[in-house]
């Protein structure tokens, strides 16, 4: 059998395969660039951007937990303008979709954040992050609020003809409502799912590790929450869905992409291994050959028929 | 070029009650490696217990043969699994990482304080700096006897280290600090360098500011990736000290002005006027 084709669309965004990188767990591309070739990505998915420069939250800023990790690292990043001006240039030779995640405490911020990149002929799309747990005011009410969220989302679509793909958060008691309100905003896709809000204690200190106290769940000990999630919400929604969340090996992703997922990011599995990613993607294409499938498009929600 | 693979561990030897040296095969990364660096291990090769790498600084290696050693200490799960580890088994291991100790063609004369593990970095920086005829002077604290790393691998390079252990009863009685201060009323250097715990380094810093003294230091932080991609392993360093265009600044705090730089690229190795 030939090599099978992974291509995928996304809210108007080509892929050549399904598997992109994670927010935040990527910098931007260099990192892993000195391990492979970045362009082996299926889209690239860059760090948590800012209007205005942010300095992050004060260390400790991880812990490991029960095969996961907690995260407080709050968003730091150089800011948008920044970004435009120094980091872009590396993409301009880049062939592979370029994807900006963009975070504020304001609806306001959001806008001018999507306003200032829809010029960005470099940027591919936008992964509006309306669930960061790691930011004391906003950032989480909106993916929290079904009311805050839809109009956030109305807010970003007026001024930016630019893919927009809404990034939920899990902690929410139905994250479908919060999806569907994003879909009717406008949103081209959604990703989900973002950290699971959680926190450590340090018995000996009596006090909590993480600086900022709270922290983001990451890694393998949350799958089967982001399984169940991106199960629910494609049922519910017309638009692709990204699924993420512990995803550490293909099979891994190909349980989300059997769930309805289009197409799988990874984040927290590059720190432990650093061709995680090119590993996924061979993965899939080998389990394709195995199964005598040719087009990765009939794997999606593979596991929904008949349920 | 940074490289990850599966490297056999040629020799791993018992040396203190908590304390081991590990040998593995890892020619690529030998290669390239420079004193101050650090390479990322996977202690647990099938489960996500522990889920994340560990950090361990470069303590010797042989470039001819291919082999890189660490020295470590016993402190939680990874390190105790990991002790455990064979000769002929395998570890999956990442380097080189971090910025390497900077030295200096005019420097002549050198000091090295550790505490403890602390001195693994600084083993492979001495033996650099022997081979470039510098004079060095290495001052080794720890808080019981058994805790002393270095001294037969110092001695083995002809240095006579001067040895402070806080309960007793060998050499100085008391923080290997208070030596470096005496020291350094009756002598000078053109440099230090220093690795150990953080409230060490503070105080190494410290006097050293007093002194006029310049050097380095390696800081230690929790890691995830350990190449800077998930700014886990943020440290304050003290801004206008430093080029990076990472640094956003920190607010509200008194003192000198800092900004989080990353331990694993900026780092682990910082100069004495950038930390505390
Ligand atoms: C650049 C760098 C180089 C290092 N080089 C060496 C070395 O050469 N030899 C050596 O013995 N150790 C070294 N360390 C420290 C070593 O990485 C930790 O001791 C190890 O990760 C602990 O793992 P564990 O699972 O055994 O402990 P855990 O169960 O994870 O933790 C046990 C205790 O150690 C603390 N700890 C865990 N990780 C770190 C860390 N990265 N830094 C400081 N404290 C930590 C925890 O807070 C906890 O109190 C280095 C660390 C860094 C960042
Ligand atoms: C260190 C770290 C930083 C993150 N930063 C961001 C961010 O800036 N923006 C964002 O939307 N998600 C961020 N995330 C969340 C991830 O993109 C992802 O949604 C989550 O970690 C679940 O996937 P994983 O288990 O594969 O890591 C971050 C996660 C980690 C671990
Ligand atoms: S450990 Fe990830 S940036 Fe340093």
């Amino acid at each position: 059998m030939n090599q099978p084709d992974l291509s995928v669309e996304i809210g108007g965004i080509s892929l050549k395969n399904p598997v992109m990188s994670a927010s935040g767990c990527y910098g931007y591309g260099k990192e892993y660039g000195a391990f492979y070739d970045v362009e082996k990505l299926g889209a690239l998915v860059v760090k948590g951007t800012t209007l205005e420069p942010r300095e992050g939250n004060p260390p400790p800023r991880i812990v490991e937990t029960a095969a996961g990790i907690l995260n407080s690292v709050g968003l730091q990043n150089p800011g948008v303008e920044y970004f435009i001006n120094e980091e872009i240039r590396t993409f301009s030779g880049s062939s592979i979709p370029l994807i900006v995640n963009i975070a504020g405490n304001l609806e306001e911020e959001y806008i001018r954040l999507a306003e200032k990149l829809d010029p960005v002929k470099e940027v591919s799309g936008l992964e509006v992050n309306i669930s960061c747990p790691n930011v004391k005011k906003g950032g989480m009410a909106f993916g929290t609020d079904v009311e805050c969220a839809h109009r956030l989302v109305k807010g970003v679509r007026a001024v930016t003809s630019k893919p927009l793909i809404v990034k939920l958060s899990p902690n929410v008691t139905d994250i479908t409502g919060v999806a569907l309100a994003a879909q009717e905003a406008g949103a081209d896709a959604l990703s989900l799912i973002n950290t699971l809000l959680g926190m450590a204690i340090d018995i000996h200190s009596r006090k909590p590790v993480l600086g900022n106290v709270l922290g983001g769940l990451s890694g393998p000990a949350v799958k089967p929450v982001a399984l169940r999630m991106v199960w629910q919400v494609s049922e519910k929604v017309r638009i692709p869905v990204v699924g993420m969340g512990g995803i550490m090996t293909a099979e891994d992703a190909l349980e989300f992409i059997m769930a309805g997922a289009s197409a799988v990011a990874v984040g927290t599995a590059n720190f432990i291994n650093p061709l995680a990613i090119p590993d996924i993607i061979e993965g899939i294409a080998g389990y394709m050959i195995e199964n005598n499938i040719r087009e990765f498009k009939e794997l999606i929600g593979a596991a929904r028929k008949g349920a | 070029m940074l490289f990850s693979s599966k490297s056999e561990i040629v020799q791993h030897q018992k040396k203190g009650p908590a304390l081991f040296r590990i040998d593995l095969h890892a020619p690529e990364i030998c290669g390239e490696a420079r004193p101050g660096q650090f390479v990322h291990l996977k202690v647990e090769e099938r489960g996500y217990h522990p889920l994340l790498r560990r950090p361990f600084s470069i303590y010797d290696l042989d470039r001819q043969e291919g082999v890189l050693s660490i020295t470590y200490k016993v402190v939680g799960l990874g390190t105790e699994i990991l002790s455990q580890k064979r000769q002929g088994e395998t570890l999956e291991i990442m380097g080189p990482l971090g910025r390497p100790f900077t030295q200096w063609k005019e420097d002549q004369k050198i000091i090295m304080v550790a505490g403890g593990v602390g001195y693994a970095p600084l083993n492979f920086l001495a033996r650099e700096l022997l081979g470039r005829n510098i004079k060095l002077e290495v001052l080794l604290g720890a808080r019981k006897e058994e805790e002393l790393v270095g001294e037969e691998d110092l001695k083995a390079m002809g240095i006579a280290p001067e040895i402070a252990v806080e309960e007793g009863p060998r050499g100085f009685a008391g923080r290997v600090t208070e030596l470096l201060k005496r020291k350094l009323e009756e002598e000078s250097f053109h440099r230090l360098y220093s690795c150990g715990p953080c409230s060490m380094l503070k105080e190494v810093t410290r006097i050293s500011r007093e002194k006029s003294l310049k050097g380095e230091v390696s800081l230690e932080s929790i890691m995830a990736c350990g190449v800077g991609a998930c700014l886990g392993c943020a440290f304050p360093v003290n801004e206008g000290s430093s080029e990076s265009k990472l640094e956003v600044s920190i607010g509200e705090s008194s003192g000198p002005k800092t900004s989080y730089q990353r331990v694993c690229v900026e780092g682990p190795t910082f100069s004495l006027e950038e930390v505390f």
